[in-house]
């Protein structure tokens, strides 16, 4: 993997949001276009940070951190409010809102990527159903279309699956690699290890970058210094189940 | 039938009310819809609550009301980031205890003998005896109020819809909560003089929250929420003229009745199930 045509590529990045305390360090990775990856860690472990990072959008950060044009964040659908009276394809029009001056209206070129945007993720025929009122996965999938509507071609996902039934997490995930043969790069953070082996790369994160590298990265060392103690390994390193602590 | 309806604004008092509450009708209520939908309803019974004082004290020392309210609403401001720095107090209660103590104190002062209007005039208002400053005062409001909100629409959507992402969409959360917040205050600080203290939250809140009711989508919640703010002011002046009951009172009834009358239909989604959250969160097989 060349530095030169990466999509995205960190050098020794240090972020957060405290100055002198930064959540995640050392970091150092590059990610070529038409590739998924997968950034796995412990709640807490600094994920959503490094993709604050990426967005630009973290206070505090030195190092080095190059992401090609046209990044957009996916976030958890629960983070965004289920009553509020807009359309799915309101939601989805919302990610051309940067492009138009505000003294400008929005056309007719605006509804129609944010209709061919539905339609890529399939819910073309959902346009007009109120947002709260769709399901987990389908609201997940028009955040998606948002992103795509927004003329991103490097995705940055906030634990898309979290909160999904099963045949809605296949969906999303088959989208997900559509897009990337499409030659977008997708970035997924997750604490699910199994999931984490289904993208082309993955990078363990827990404060600092513990590894990174095709899945066969994830080794029983490597998963047990991501997750420290959260992680109890079965069957004599065959199956490793991850126990959250939930922080109130 | 057509004398019914005339008659109450056959005079030059009530026409200017008429024109007064149509003003205040019809940009209030819009950006109340987004006042409900940042959840910010409390706030401005609190902003007009806490400008009492600051009106009493205007009224004894003989300036102009906004001048007084606009201090009181400094002052308040003060009072509250105080209350709220102490660690073992929670925002709302710092607000709450703040803003009584501002009441408290205004109404003391109103019950004074010195106080040359009535405290109910404060309180409640009179739209009947607005001047025409008043409704230059309430036209200017209502131009900026509505190129607010035109102009700001975008924004508003985005950070009321996801704050955490607004950002890379090309929205500063910051910016829109302080528009929205200084806006509530000339808001208050204006409507204040025609509809009281006590009854302005109830004109710029319940059309609002009676809209989101019967609407689905932005842009009809805002235009019905104007449409309701109108007429429950039109209907006010005419419950005060025909009722011979305060005009401010009957206005703030209005709106209050409209958004019973809209509470049966259930316009906004209802919560979300919760996701349940298994301590096993993943199982992975090498």
């Amino acid at each position: 993997m060349s530095g030169e045509h990466a999509a995205i590529s960190v050098v020794d990045l240090a972020a957060g949001y405290t100055p002198g305390r930064p959540a995640i360090s050392g970091l150092s990775f590059t990610v070529e276009a038409g590739r998924s990856v997968a950034v796995l860690g412990p709640n807490g472990g600094g994920k959503t940070t490094l993709l604050r990072a990426l967005l630009g959008e973290t206070p505090h950060l030195s190092g080095e951190v190059t992401v090609s044009s046209g990044v957009a964040y996916v976030p958890q659908t629960e983070r965004s409010r289920l009553d509020f009276p807009v359309s799915a394809r309101d939601v989805v029009l919302m990610g051309t809102y940067a492009g138009v001056p505000w003294y400008r209206r929005i056309g007719s070129a605006q509804r129609r990527a944010a209709d061919e945007a539905l339609d890529r993720v399939g819910l073309a025929d959902r346009a007009g159903t109120r947002f709260g009122e769709l399901s987990g996965g389908q609201r997940q999938r028009v955040l998606i279309a948002r992103a795509l509507a927004q003329g991103a071609r490097t995705l940055l996902l906030d634990e898309p699956l979290s909160g999904v039934d099963r045949p809605s997490g296949e969906r999303i995930l088959a989208l997900l690699g559509e897009l990337r043969d499409g030659g977008a790069v997708i970035l997924v953070s997750t604490h699910d290890i199994e999931q984490a082996r289904r993208f082309d790369l993955v990078l363990c994160v827990n404060g600092g970058q513990i590894a990174f590298g095709p899945p066969e990265v994830l080794t029983a060392d490597v998963l047990q210094r991501t997750y420290g103690g959260e992680l109890i390994v079965l069957d004599g390193g065959e199956r490793a189940v991850v126990v959250q602590h939930h922080h109130h | 039938m057509l004398e019914t309806l005339i008659d109450p604004f056959s005079q030059g008092i009530g026409l200017r009310a008429l024109i007064e509450v149509v003003i205040l009708g019809a940009a209030c209520a819009p950006f109340g819809v987004w006042i409900v939908l940042y959840r910010q309803s409390f706030a401005a019974e609190s902003i007009a609550h806490s400008m009492l004082p600051g009106l009493v004290i205007a009224t004894l020392a003989g300036i102009p009301l906004g001048l007084g309210a606009a201090a009181g609403l400094a002052l308040a401001a003060v009072l509250i980031s105080v209350c709220a720095r102490q660690r073992a107090v929670s925002s709302d209660s710092a607000i709450a205890v703040a803003v009584t103590t501002l009441f408290g104190a205004g109404t003391l002062l109103a019950l004074s003998p010195e106080v040359p209007v009535r405290l109910g005039d404060l309180l409640f208002g009179d739209p009947l005896s607005v001047s025409t400053g008043d409704l230059v005062a309430s036209g200017a409001l209502a131009v900026v109020l509505i190129a607010a909100l035109a102009g700001g629409h975008r924004a508003l959507t985005l950070v009321g819809f996801d704050e955490q992402t607004a950002p890379s969409l090309g929205a500063s959360p910051r910016l829109v909560s302080l528009a929205l917040l200084g806006l509530l205050a000339l808001t208050t600080l204006i409507a204040v003089q025609a509809l009281g203290n006590l009854l302005v939250v109830a004109v710029v809140v319940a059309p609002a929250a009676a809209a989101l009711r019967l609407c689905r989508r932005l842009v009809p919640a805002l235009l019905c929420a104007a449409g309701l703010g109108v007429a429950s002011g039109m209907a006010g002046l005419y419950l005060s003229f025909y009722a011979d009951v305060a005009a401010g009172a009957s206005i703030a009834l209005c709106a209050v009745a409209a958004f019973a009358i809209a509470l049966p239909f259930g316009g906004r989604a209802s919560r979300p199930e919760p996701n349940a959250g298994s301590p096993v969160e993943a199982l992975g097989s090498a």
